[in-house]
């Protein structure tokens, strides 16, 4: 246990009866870090940071915040931050006061308090607001009262639960750079629960996929993408959705070799995180952004369907029975019928275990 | 393709006078069967003996006296002040401690003994006062409190907690748990979220209750019967009193203008607050 860690999740688990919610999740997040919880809905993040808060406890394992075993310790002693998808401000109180309300509890002076306020109301441009209750602010505003009113106290974590969800697309691009510009002024430690994937790749110093209770991948965002641990994290994140493959893996004089639907295919330049077999049932993911419909020779291919997305065109080919989805430039024209040559870039492919549906 | 059927459109005609107006005159009728009540007590509270056994009941007072109001004035006045000082501290009691056991079984954290106890005040709230008053009058004999002021207040707010903490635990079940998952963030404990966050969003509700409690609580007979003292009778009782007490003829006059008396603080009330009712009413329901 690193003495820097902002949070250690050391085998927590959450289950009420029969019901395992959350199992043996181990994590470590470092001081400053921004982490994102991400995962379809039902996976456990949410859940996971209600236990960090305090709501949830923890019905195995252990959870040290600061170094600290936070067991039993009630939401209002944890140094938390929070920011909730539904804002939850007090309707009853101005923007300032608002702000100011954790300050008040905790008994700083008053003018401590108002200058901590005119400090995060300038970081988040709330100054106009300050008089305004939460009625007469748009769903925006609220939103940055509500982050103003986690980022006022001096907490040892701030914890976002799906602050955007409740936002139109527009705004919620806006504040994400806004939040993220955030992070990187103030580098304190930030956990983040989204299941919008564009959210959770953007902002992310290390992304946490949950599903159905379980941690699948902890990395970089860079990393779950190009290197997702198995296939549920494949297909979760990326968009447009990775193509899966089923194929076998066969080994000649010259090499490891895919035997495809759609042809044979050798194994070059592939980066396996396990050993790879000499032969094996295998699932082959490949993005849409490496299949390459220029090619010369390779196997044939028809366009079935074009889906044009403005800066990219989603294409559609069919070839040995099966469908894959490739991204072209939308400068080149494709049309339903025609033909054209696969390339599959086996460098940037991902190669499953097809029972385990673990990455080989 | 097979023809459309034809079908004959009725061309749209505005609709007869009276059918236009039949529910503005099914209102009005309405209105004045509620109310004629009403307007033969005014009238008869307004009339001397003379002229009632002489008119017709629904006839205006011909020569308007204010005798039997101030006779009426003269005998309820320490019934009034009783009936006050019995139902502001009642109403007030009754809907802080409804509101404060509500929110402890809300949100506390004996979620097992909340679901029996809830179980036990919905029983109470519906069982007939009456049941209660032989224990309640032992109970408030052996408290010394039987016979005064203190009691009937004591019986109100005993008798009225179930049904305020049944509609302040509805209401506050209503309100997004993330706001008090807010308030406990930042800080405040299970009662600073009370009294900061969780009082203040429910005025409306905290309105509705207190209306009804004291509407209950003033037109109340039997508690103000049974344990306020000859000193501290409310003015329902009194009024009984003046109805029920026969020595000759039927003082009319004065029976009515004592009853208009008696009810006028409640109408009074409602007339003031019939807005916030309807909100508070419907605050609830409908997501803000």
């Amino acid at each position: 246990m690193s003495v820097s860690a902002a949070i250690d999740i050391q085998a927590c688990g959450v289950g009420y009866g029969a019901t395992q919610v959350l199992s043996d999740v181990d994590l470590s997040i470092a001081e400053g870090e921004f982490v994102v919880l991400v995962g379809p809905s039902g996976c456990g993040k949410s859940t996971l940071l209600n236990m960090i808060a305090g709501f949830i406890e923890q019905t195995s394992g252990r959870l040290l915040i600061g170094g600290r075993d936070v067991a039993g310790v009630p939401p209002k002693d944890r140094r938390i931050g929070m920011v909730f998808q539904s804002y939850a401000l007090y309707p009853h109180m101005t923007a300032r006061q608002n702000l100011g309300f954790a300050l008040k509890v905790a008994g700083l002076p008053q003018a401590r308090i108002d200058e901590r306020i005119d400090e995060v109301a300038q970081l988040l441009r709330l100054q106009p607001v300050l008089g305004k209750r939460p009625g007469a602010l748009s769903g925006g505003q609220r939103q940055r009262i509500a982050i103003g009113r986690a980022l006022v106290r001096d907490a040892a974590v701030y914890l976002f639960d799906e602050p955007l969800s409740n936002l139109d697309a527009l705004l919620r691009t806006e504040l994400r750079v806004e939040l993220k510009r955030l992070h990187q002024q103030l580098r304190k430690t930030m956990v983040y629960v989204t299941h919008d994937q564009v959210e959770a790749m953007t902002l992310a110093d290390r992304l946490v996929v949950l599903n159905q209770g379980r941690v699948q991948q902890v990395g970089s965002p860079l990393e779950v993408f190009t290197q997702p641990a198995n296939r549920f994290v494949a297909s979760f994140i990326g968009s447009p959705a990775m193509n899966f493959i089923e194929g076998g893996l066969n080994a000649n004089g010259s090499g490891p070799v895919l035997e495809l639907p759609i042809g044979r295919l050798p194994l070059d330049g592939y980066a396996s995180v396990l050993p790879t077999p000499s032969s094996a049932d295998i699932v082959l993911g490949v993005r849409p952004e490496h299949v390459a419909l220029d090619a010369d020779t390779g196997p044939q291919a028809t366009v079935t369907l074009t889906e044009p997305m403005g800066s990219q065109t989603l294409v559609w080919v069919r070839s040995g029975g099966i469908e894959l989805r490739s991204v072209q430039a939308p400068h080149l024209r494709f049309v339903p019928g025609q033909s054209v040559r696969l390339r599959l870039d086996t460098r940037f492919c991902s190669m499953f275990d097809r029972a385990s549906g673990l990455r080989l | 393709m097979s023809a459309i059927p034809s079908v004959a459109v009725t061309p749209l005609r505005p609709p007869a006078p009276l059918a236009r107006h039949l529910p503005l005159v099914a209102l009005l009728v309405g209105a004045a069967a509620f109310l004629l009540p009403l307007w033969v007590m005014l009238a008869g509270s307004l009339k001397s003996m003379e002229e009632i056994r002489q008119s017709s009941i629904l006839l205006p007072p011909l020569n308007p006296t204010l005798a039997a109001w101030r006779q009426a004035v003269a005998a309820l006045s320490p019934g009034l002040v009783n009936s006050l000082l019995i139902t502001v501290p009642s109403v007030l009691l009754s809907a802080l401690l409804g509101a404060v056991t509500g929110y402890a079984m809300t949100f506390g954290r004996f979620r097992w003994w909340n679901t029996q106890l809830f179980n036990v005040l919905m029983l109470a709230a519906f069982i007939p006062i009456q049941l209660f008053l032989y224990p309640a009058v032992l109970g408030l004999a052996w408290l010394g409190l039987f016979g005064s002021l203190a009691g009937v207040v004591l019986a109100h707010v005993v008798f009225g907690l179930p049904l305020t903490t049944i509609l302040m635990k509805s209401h506050f079940e209503q309100l997004p748990i993330e706001l008090i998952r807010a308030a406990q963030i930042d800080g405040a404990g299970f009662a600073r979220t009370f009294l900061s966050v969780v009082l203040p969003v429910s005025t409306p509700m905290c309105a509705v209750v207190m209306l009804l409690q004291f509407t209950g609580i003033w037109n109340d007979f039997i508690l103000g019967l049974v344990f306020a003292g000859p000193e501290s009778r409310p003015m329902t009782v009194q009024l009984n009193n003046i109805v029920g007490t026969t020595f000759g003829e039927r003082a009319y006059n004065l029976e009515m203008a004592s009853a208009l008396f008696t009810a006028a603080l409640p109408l009074a009330v409602y007339f003031y607050s019939g807005k916030l009712f309807v909100r508070g009413v419907l605050s609830g329901a409908v997501k803000g």
